[in-house]
């Protein structure tokens, strides 16, 4: 039997006495989709950039990794600059800051072949464009001398790829190449990858903490946990019958459903939205008017007390847009929001008890907390909606139930946003929200960030909640299987519009709009049989 | 690029409109009558009067800035109350002296700050670091006019390689006038090298954090290829904003250093007109120094443009 393409051996990487990576050994072969699975911290990455040797600095490694049988940790950074790009390419995470952004996309992909190849600019640009045109960039409609910032996260993504795969390697290797793209784009450049396989020699070691993306492609998979291979093999078989505890728990977190929380027999409505309009001008030139951009046209909703309504669609769509309406933060140029009967407007015109009536999470629970205050504060800050502020010991009280009520305890209310992690933090920042007892919760993304065990939490925490306080939640999210968890009505939103809205149950089950039918054939799923 | 260029050079004439206002309430608002500062404590009411109305002091404010600005606009920057020539004569000759050694001391001061701040840069926390750090530091605290009269002491009075001060003027040469504003423009290049190298050093340490860094690297280029391939440009964006800074004090803030050196600068002019209350000389000189500054950051902008491709659709 011929040597795997990469093979490693007995890999460990330690950053000070931390031993991030724990003899991990795995072998990929030739033309073959391998799979790294793991939570965030589980030493995927490390793994990653130990076999390519760009560990930080700090990071010591040690184990043995070999690619078509020659060493690669034997060689001296010379030699690996020259296996970096031209035997070994690699792509990463946030498309939108992987690439220079004052260099062409035709110069960045030309690079790896002047610098390998010896190429002379011109001739690399000619291959260059021969290597954009194969990842879906034709050089006649994305030109070669665009720069980064003109094209969308899945162009970039894919420039990310050309460059990559510029010289053929004999490995690829993607860490979490999608999880920054929404779900349509995703399923393009996941059918890149697995054609650029396919149609070649080429192996390709995917990182992801997403199981699904992994079910429809790699052919092995091994399941990472602190630092260790906790159980590989492939695809089906781990699927179908993995002996690990850990393997289990990650697919039931992907899957999570949390108990379905009882309707009100009789809910009045309490949010409701008519025929409205959002945009902003753009810049206006001289002697002709500015362009108007439509965000939102004409959208109607209602959401009724203690009901969950999802929203979903994919980035630019205007579901932030529609957000940052209903809380008041964004003036309309028509129709109309209502929040239990009164009127949303725009501006220091709106009651504050109607401001007090909804609260919102947001995606990134770290840089939506002020890093310099105390939990205690950072929590107390709706207080001031209230007509009828509370004393300091009841606001004090206040914060430490909301704090009890998603699970941390109060003692924590000393304590500084750094100091919890990500989890906690959107924990936190769904006490914020309860703390002045609010009807409406928006939550942007919410749980968008969090690693899926994290993420099943949450939705229990957030289900229990809406229970115990009778929540009316608006969950925005482009993720269907997390909509499908915890709504009982979802919408979907296209171009500023809502191109379908029914049971979230039936919408996803049999779309009606074909959009929708996009939107559910590109999400990523993990065979039903495989999992019954 | 073109529409970028245009609406900069929009900002820059407003900006000018705007600065040219100022100053003149600023000066109005100055006190002391520069007429009768010329005649003295003695003179005769009547007397003042007719200097005034010669001086083109009469008339409305109003009146005196419309006179003022386009005067300006023709090259007509009236005459100076003490020399009795016209302002902008002296400015010229004064500006001939200033503008070389302000660039001079620009590109000394650019062409050591870069290398040795990317130097430092890629040394983070080693030696090389330090020393440049230490350095740069030490360039910063000592006044550069100490540093001037040190250069005196060891290049012009040790080793008598450069005269110790004056300026032959450029009918002697370019090279002997070029070789009087050496030692100034060291002097004057010093601190300013210094801060230029500690910002060029910590925007290549940003630079060097981003992600796509970590790209070029996984491309296959080497650490130094990596620095001077992808993190220098991307660097010099907050670099040029500081070079730009410099040169608009370089032009009018080399007053201590024209003193040491007895040049006949733009700096000791402006001294001068103001201890005289020639205003008219201060007005003007203000308002060239603004339109430098002015004119100096519409380059920097265009350098931006030049620098950073996502500045140039705006």
């Amino acid at each position: 039997m011929s040597a795997p393409r990469l093979a490693i051996e007995g890999l460990s990487v330690r950053i000070g006495d931390m031993t991030v990576v724990d003899r991990i050994t795995l072998s990929i072969g030739a033309g073959k989709v391998f799979g790294l699975a793991g939570e965030s911290g589980s030493g995927k990455s490390m793994t990653a950039l130990a076999a390519i040797g760009l560990l930080p600095q700090g990071a010591v490694r040690s184990g043995a990794a070999r690619l078509d049988g020659n060493d690669l940790f034997g060689l001296d950074e010379a030699a690996m600059c020259g296996v970096r790009g031209r035997h070994i390419g690699m792509i990463f995470q946030e498309p939108m800051t992987a690439l220079n952004p004052v260099r062409s996309i035709g110069d960045q992909v030309a690079e790896t072949l002047v610098i390998h190849a010896g190429m002379h600019r011109q001739a690399a640009r000619d291959v260059a464009a021969d290597r954009l045109d194969r990842v879906g960039l034709p050089a006649d409609r994305i030109g070669l001398d665009r720069y980064p910032h003109e094209l969308s996260g899945g162009q970039r993504q894919r420039v990310m790829i050309a460059q990559a795969i510029a010289l053929q390697p004999a490995l690829l290797i993607a860490d979490e190449p999608t999880t920054a793209l929404d779900v349509t784009t995703q399923a393009g450049i996941l059918d890149l990858l697995g054609g650029l396989v396919a149609e070649g020699d080429m192996s390709l070691l995917l990182i992801t903490h997403d199981l699904a993306v992994l079910a429809g492609l790699s052919s092995s998979i091994a399941v990472m946990k602190d630092g260790r291979i906790v159980e590989t093999g492939e695809t089906e078989t781990l699927f179908r019958h993995h002996s690990h505890a850990y393997t289990a728990s990650l697919l039931a977190a992907s899957n999570h459903r949390p108990q379905a929380v009882p309707l009100p027999d009789k809910a009045d409505p309490l949010l409701r939205i008519e025929d409205l309009r959002l945009g902003y001008r753009g810049r206006g030139r001289l002697f002709r008017a500015a362009p108007l951009s439509e965000a939102v046209r004409g959208v109607s909703l209602s959401v009724d007390e203690g009901e969950s309504v999802g929203l979903v669609g994919e980035s630019g769509c205007g579901k932030s847009t529609l957000a940052r309406a209903i809380l008041g933060l964004e003036p309309p140029r028509g129709g109309s929001i209502t929040l239990a009967g009164t009127a949303v407007t725009a501006g220091q015109m709106m009651p504050a008890h109607t401001r007090a009536a909804m609260q919102i999470v947001f995606q990134d629970p770290y840089g939506s907390f002020n890093p310099r205050h105390p939990v205690e504060r950072l929590v107390a800050e709706p207080f001031h909606l209230l007509d009828d502020a509370p004393t300091r010991a009841e606001a004090s009280r206040a914060v430490g139930a909301a704090l009890e009520a998603v699970g941390l305890s109060p003692q924590d209310a000393g304590k500084y946003i750094h100091e919890f992690s990500g989890g906690q933090r959107q924990r936190i920042a769904i006490a914020r929200a309860l703390v002045i007892r609010p009807k409406l919760i928006i939550l942007d993304e919410a749980v968008s960030a969090l690693d899926v065990s994290i993420r099943a939490q949450i939705l229990d925490l957030l289900a229990g909640l809406r229970r115990e306080f009778g929540l009316a939640y608006l969950f925005i999210s482009h993720d269907l299987g997390v909509v499908r968890a915890i709504t009982e009505r979802v919408l979907v939103m296209k171009d500023g519009a809502i191109v379908e809205s029914g049971e979230t149950e039936r919408v996803l089950a049999s779309p009606a709009h074909p959009y929708t039918a996009e939107l559910v054939a590109a999400s990523p799923q993990i065979p039903q049989e495989w999992v019954a | 690029m073109l529409s970028y260029i245009l609406s900069r050079l929009v900002a820059l004439l407003a900006s000018l409109a705007v600065a040219s206002v100022v100053i003149f309430v600023m000066i109005e608002m100055v006190p002391g009558d520069p007429a009768a500062f010329m005649l003295g404590l003695n003179a005769a009411p009547d007397t003042v009067a007719a200097l005034r109305a010669e001086l083109g002091l009469g008339g409305s404010p109003v009146e005196r800035y419309l006179r003022w600005v386009t005067g300006m606009v023709q090259g007509d920057f009236g005459i100076s109350y003490t020399y009795q020539v016209p302002v902008a004569e002296l400015v010229a000759a004064r500006l001939m002296v200033s503008l070389p050694l302000a660039v001079m001391a620009l590109l000394l001061s650019t062409l050591i700050a870069l290398p040795v701040g990317l130097y430092a840069a890629s040394r983070r926390g080693r030696a090389g670091d330090w020393s440049v750090m230490g350095i740069t530091q030490l360039g910063i605290a000592i006044p550069n006019f100490w540093f001037a009269m040190i250069l005196v002491v060891i290049f012009a009075i040790q080793l008598r390689w450069f005269s110790a001060g004056g300026f032959p003027g450029w009918d002697a040469g370019v090279l002997a006038c070029l070789k009087a504003l050496i030692l100034p423009a060291v002097a004057l290049a010093l601190p300013q090298a210094s801060i230029l190298a500690r910002v060029m050093r910590s925007a290549v340490l940003e630079v060097l954090d981003q992600d796509y860094i970590r790209t070029a690297r996984a491309k296959g280029l080497s650490h130094r290829r990596t620095l001077t391939d992808h993190a220098f440009r991307n660097a010099l964006i907050p670099v040029l904003t500081i070079i730009g800074l410099q040169f608009s004090f370089l032009i009018a803030g080399a007053i201590i250093i024209e003193n040491v050196f007895f040049l006949p600068g733009l700096g000791r002019l402006v001294f001068q007109g103001i201890t005289q209350r020639d205003l008219i000389v201060v007005e003007s000189v203000v308002m060239l120094l603004v339109f430098a500054v002015i004119l100096v950051n519409f380059m920097v902008d265009i350098a931006y443009g030049i620098a950073d491709p996502r500045l140039r659709r705006q």
